[in-house]
């Protein structure tokens, strides 16, 4: 069952609970609504630190779902109608050959098929002809060539796009989408010049339709027949025939449309896709690549936006748990405050359900409302990522953009998801309140310690050793990330509570387990990266996630356990700053669990934004060595347009450069030990010319090879070797579970269906510029052709040339090939331009977990407000000793800043050192491995903001202590 | 020459709108070591005599003069210090620090003082011994009895060798036993030569002191010699 029904049942059981008790009984309808109007201040507050975490959560599930929707519109957009492809790949007369496909189809009885067309395609630069600063180009876009009236009867509904699109157009007409127009600038009537096999043509755009279905699938749809006619010219001239030597000419395709709309129509594609594909291998068409488009792109969708949910709730877990902290903090001040009230209810007969439905009711309301307003907040955080992420992720010639997508259902499972949390929480504590002793509750003395109680707590405890220690060996001996990591630490734990709860003579004891049990907690969570590497190198985000929890849990206990030595420090000074420091540290260390949630609330948001700062900081000053490690010793990276690439003698005769080398580009299917599915992905073909200077740097190869330049030689002798790139077969962002490793083996698969078993002999440190795998460049010829194509060079510049010639070499080449989609970077700028991507998308992250540092400013404020009238008496006390009130708001705080400082302390050290296990020892961020940067400045800026924020929060509540008359506190009646 | 001089003290509570008015011109003098007792029925505005008087709180009306300096015209910061130096108090309730030790709660106000941490410490330890508390100072008040706690409440107002000591009902959470032996305490204390003020119900201990005043309605009903009041108010 899935769990998120299961959440959505409790909240569902809570919600008629909390009716019921409302409507059923006015006991406990009055004793909660009085208490919540008595204090106005404070119950919005509950409700402002409850409602984060539900903020957080419906964020997270609004950006998955914005992404999801985003891709999954592209279906809307550039395919509409369209199903599946069947792509013949270029050759002579295409079109003739997509037509005898098209009947072989359409007689070959392939169910719920409700359209067929057939189509020429081909890659191609768009220009807007105009000169200067409004010149616009798009060095990577389309022309399609199709029959309208046939398309218009393409698929069952009216999502085709074409329906205000006119007549075919004629020779020399385009007609265009609206998005391409816009990028280009151009309107009806205008000109567009279009670039491919070494000619240009100028084209009037006759027609602008919206960019939907069939409107949007290339950027321009001209005269059928134009396309063929350009490639065959190609050959009109020497000069023409030299640049268009190794383009890909036009390939036919027949578009499959099936029963259905626009997204309901691919639970037939699987079963349609297999009969296609036998009809092409009966039909004995050769070179012919079908694919299902549109459900690739859904599933495409559904996978990067689940991993983009689990991406944002797994970060934003920390800020849920910060949540629960707060709330179970709240629930134990709200119990404590009234634990005479509560006695005295029991005294008079309320039993201990009446009281745990009384007091849950009250919890349920807050949580009811919090996850209301908090489902409205969600919306906005939703939105700000987005717009953040748009602002990362924004490519200047690109039609694609994240739009915020907000769903009724998934708003509904995020209030749901709040609430429950909330509700979970305040059911337990309530259950903890129930059961206090009557009489010390009205006496307000401490609960009797109940040997029964203790006999089953020690058990519980005890269960809880065993369970860690085994849960640990399953861990090492099924290889299992999540049981070897948390085990030992849970064992230690619970080592601490069983020990806890045993009556001995002196404290020494638990003192020594609160230390010594974290310590080796501490020392195996961060140590288990280096004595179990192999088992840990891939580590996913759900072991990050927990080791911050057990790093964070065992800090926590080790410094409420030291904290008394850091308060008699203070203290010995003497005077009236040192009185301050003892009433401070006093309060605090008395209720050590409320100290240790508020404590590890702090910490744990502080641990992942440090976390996340130390990575992005890394990564980002790899930019330089993973240039290195890419570049082969080359200085430029050359990608051109598949229709009008710029030769290898062609660039060689530039000015300014002293070598190229080319490289061909191909997308053969591929399976591996962990990607069953057939997958596409690129393949680069180079030959001796990559290894002129250096090799790209391997981060692994086969042990029989003494270097990275012997994998390469061996791979241009025999191509039963593969190097494949450290992403391979991976899809989605973050840390993965598995990875390629040297000896794998890979299956190829050519369009013809061929299959071809290589071994990799390495794997490349880093492919910022999406080489993919690497294979000799004849082999990918034999194996891919004719699907391959030549647009990628590695140019150098001659010796003695700096950055600014290097520059200027590039400059010269793109505004010389500017009509070839030429694209001309540094290895320096392409990598530091996707590692910018990278960081900016971390740091977007620590944005999202700012709101759980809000939660954990808010919730000490609130802490503080409580505290402040929970010894009020005692403040009054003290006044009436003689204490000034200026050292009773200090003492207020010095305790704020010892919970705030000292979980800042604890989450930026903590996050410190995993950052460096993680970097040094898990492939999950190879990028960054090798050296780690401290992030100093942002350091500073994480560890003052939440201080100060915190200190401010405590203010209020500070001044309202020290302002706090004794006659009036004391309360002493007549 | 009177330690305390009191004139014309008035004090008003005020809620909302209403107002009580809670001490209607008192006149008052305490002398040097005095022991005064306290009385009368709940609700008559003993207890805001002794915080008006104590300054623990605001006057409406009147002047309390305390060694020579009117304590109702100082800033609460003034009053505070004087506090500190110059009063102790003790409580029906004990109101002990519960986060705090025995020793730590009864070193407070030598600390509040300005003493040295180890010097305040030691005369806690003292103290502690002389109330009878020996052993039992790294106690928390929740691990303390009744009796305990009030001993230390009495450590505590006694540590600094304040002027005058306050005691608002200081045997009223105790059984007899206890009370017999606190009031033993404070008696001793009172011997010692410190001023002493006791506000009480019980009439043994009204009877104890040396004079005694009653409190109705916010005036001074009487005072003078306990016996003689006992006289005055007993049955015909």
């Amino acid at each position: 069952m899935n769990p998120v029904w299961i959440i959505v049942g409790i909240a569902v059981l809570g919600v008629l609970v909390t009716v019921v008790d409302l409507v059923v009984s006015p006991t406990f309808r009055r004793l909660s609504l009085r208490s919540i109007s008595r204090r106005r201040g404070e119950a919005a507050l509950i409700v402002v630190g409850a409602m984060f975490g539900t903020a957080i959560i419906g964020a997270a599930l609004i950006v998955g779902d914005s992404f999801d929707g985003s891709i999954r519109d592209i279906a809307r957009t550039q395919l509409g109608p369209i199903d599946i492809r069947a792509q013949i790949h270029p050759d002579t007369d295409v079109r003739q050959q997509v037509l005898q496909l098209e009947d072989r189809v359409a007689h070959s009885g392939v169910d719920h098929v409700d359209g067929l067309l057939p189509a020429v395609k081909a890659a191609a630069v768009l220009d807007n002809g105009r000169r200067g600063a409004d010149q616009q180009i798009l060095p990577s876009n389309c022309l399609v060539e199709m029959d309208f009236a046939q398309a218009r009867r393409f698929g069952a509904d009216d999502i085709g796009g074409l329906g205000a699109a006119g007549s075919t157009p004629s020779d020399g007409d385009v007609v265009m989408n609206r998005k391409v127009a816009d990028l280009l600038q151009v309107r009806v009537g205008s000109d567009l010049t279009v670039h491919l096999y070494g000619q240009s043509r100028t084209l009037r755009v006759r027609t602008i339709v919206p960019s939907v279905g069939l409107a949007g699938y290339c950027g321009g749809l001209v005269a059928p027949g134009l396309l063929e006619s350009m490639w065959s010219a190609r050959s009109g001239d020497d000069a023409t025939m030299a640049t268009a030597g190794a383009a890909q000419g036009p390939t036919g395709e027949l578009l499959v449309s099936l029963d259905g709309g626009v997204f309901d129509s691919t639970k037939y594609s699987d079963r349609a896709e297999k009969l296609v594909r036998a009809t092409v291998k009966a039909g004995g068409f050769t070179d012919v690549t079908v694919d299902p488009v549109k459900a690739t792109r859904l599933d495409n969708a559904e996978t990067q936006g689940s991993q983009l949910r689990s991406i944002f709730s797994g970060i934003g877990g920390f800020s849920v748990v910060s949540g629960v902290l707060l709330l179970v903090n709240l629930v134990i001040m709200l119990a404590e405050e009234r634990k005479v009230e509560f006695g005295l209810l029991r005294a008079v007969g309320f039993k201990r359900s009446h009281l745990l439905r009384s007091f849950s009711l009250e919890g349920s309301l807050y949580s009811l409302v919090a996850s209301v307003v908090g489902t409205v907040v969600s919306i906005g955080v939703g939105a700000l990522i987005i717009v953040g992420t748009q602002r990362i992720f924004a490519e200047p010639d690109s039609t694609f953009r994240i739009d915020l997508f907000v769903h009724w259902r998934t708003m509904l499972v995020a209030a749901a998801l709040g609430y429950a949390i909330s509700i979970v929480t305040v059911w337990l504590a309530s259950a903890r309140v129930a059961r206090l002793n009557i009489i010390s509750s009205i006496r307000d003395l401490p609960d009797p310690r109940r040997a029964s109680r203790h006999l089953g707590r020690i058990s519980l405890a005890g269960l809880g050793v065993v369970g860690g220690s085994i849960a640990s060996v399953v861990g090492v001996t099924a290889k299992s990330q999540l049981p070897l990591i948390a085990g030992l630490p849970i064992a230690a734990f619970c080592t601490i509570a069983a020990v806890s709860q045993m009556s001995f003579h002196s404290h020494q004891p638990v003192r020594v387990a609160s230390v010594v049990g974290p310590v080796l907690a501490i020392a195996w969570t961060l140590g288990v990266f280096s004595l179990f590497s192999k088992e840990m190198e891939h580590a996913g985000i759900g072991v990050f996630v927990v080791m911050g929890l057990l790093l964070v849990a065992a800090a926590v206990i080790i410094a409420v356990a030291f904290a008394p030595l850091w308060g008699h420090a203070a203290a010995a000074r003497g005077g009236s700053f040192a009185l301050s420091c003892r009433l401070g540290f006093a309060y605090p260390l008395a209720r050590s669990v409320r100290t240790g949630l508020i404590l590890a609330m702090f910490s744990l948001v502080i641990f992942t934004m440090v976390f996340m700062a130390s990575l992005a900081a890394t990564i980002d000053g790899q930019a330089s060595t993973a240039a290195d490690e890419l570049n082969a010793g080359y200085d430029v990276l050359v990608d051109a347009n598949i229709s009008n690439p710029v030769s290898q003698s062609d660039l060689e005769r530039r000015p300014g450069v002293a070598a190229a080398t080319t490289f061909t580009q191909a997308g053969p299917l591929f399976t591996n030990r962990y990607q069953r599915n057939e997958t596409r992905w690129l393949l680069s073909g180079f030959d001796e010319g990559m290894l002129r200077f250096r090799p790209p740097v391997l981060s692994k190869r086969l042990p029989r090879f003494a270097d990275d330049r012997a994998v390469f030689e061996a791979m241009l002798k025999n191509p039963d070797y593969l190097v494949v790139d450290d992403q391979f077969l991976l899809r989605g962002g973050g840390p993965k579970d598995d990875g390629p490793e040297p000896g794998d083996q890979v299956v190829m698969i050519n369009p013809r269906g061929t299959r071809r078993t290589v071994t990799v002999a390495g794997v490349l440190k880093t492919d910022a510029i999406y080489q993919g795998s690497l294979w000799p460049k004849v082999a990918v010829q034999d194996f891919m052709a004719p699907a391959v194509v030549e647009t990628r060079a590695f140019l150098a510049a001659k010796p003695g040339a700096d950055q600014s010639d290097i520059a200027a070499m590039g400059r010269d080449l793109e505004a010389a090939t500017a009509t070839q989609g030429t694209t001309v970077s540094t290895f320096d700028q392409v990598v530091s331009d996707e590692l910018a991507k990278t960081t900016a998308f971390m740091r977007l992250l620590e944005v999202y977990l700012g709101f759980g540092l809000l939660i954990g400013i808010a919730g000490l404020g609130v802490v503080m407000v409580r505290a402040a009238r929970e010894r009020r008496h005692e403040i009054g006390t003290l006044r009436a000793m003689g204490l000034q009130g200026r050292v009773v708001s200090r003492a207020f705080l010095i305790e704020a800043f010892f919970i705030a400082g000292g979980g800042v302390a604890i989450g930026t050290s903590l996050a410190l050192v995993t950052a460096y296990q993680v970097v040094v020892n898990s492939s999950a961020f190879s990028i960054a491995a090798g050296s780690f940067i401290v992030p100093w400045l942002p350091l500073v800026f994480i560890a003052v903001v939440p201080v100060v924020f915190a200190l401010l929060a405590a203010g209020q509540p500070a001044r309202a202590a020290g302002r706090i008359r004794p006659a009036v506190a004391l309360r002493i009646a007549d | 020459m009177p330690i305390l001089s009191a004139r014309g003290v008035r004090k008003i509570y005020r809620t909302g709108a209403v107002e009580v008015e809670a001490l209607r011109g008192i006149d008052v003098d305490l002398g040097v070591g005095e022991m005064v007792t306290v009385m009368g029925p709940s609700g008559n505005g003993k207890t805001t005599l002794m915080n008006c008087l104590s300054g623990l709180d605001e006057i409406d009306g009147g002047t309390v003069v305390i060694d020579g300096e009117d304590i109702s015209a100082m800033s609460d910061a003034r009053r505070t210090d004087h506090r500190a130096g110059r009063m102790g108090f003790i409580f029906q309730s004990f109101n002990l620090i519960g986060v705090l030790s025995a020793a730590e709660n009864v070193e407070l106000p030598l600390l509040l003082s300005g003493a040295k941490p180890k010097a305040a410490r030691a005369q806690a330890h003292d103290m502690l011994a002389k109330v009878g508390l020996d052993g039992r100072d790294k106690h928390r008040p929740a691990e303390l009895s009744g009796g305990e706690q009030q001993r230390v409440a009495i450590a505590r107002a006694l540590v600094s060798e304040p002027a005058i000591i306050w005691a608002d009902e200081p045997t009223g959470n105790l059984d007899s036993t206890t009370a017999g032996a606190v009031l033993d305490l404070l008696l001793e204390v009172h011997s010692s030569g410190q001023t002493l003020v006791i506000i009480t119900h019980d009439a043994d201990i009204g009877a104890s002191g040396e004079r005694l005043i009653e409190v109705r309605n916010g005036r001074i009903e009487y005072d003078g010699d306990p016996d003689h009041a006992h006289r005055v108010h007993a049955p015909r």
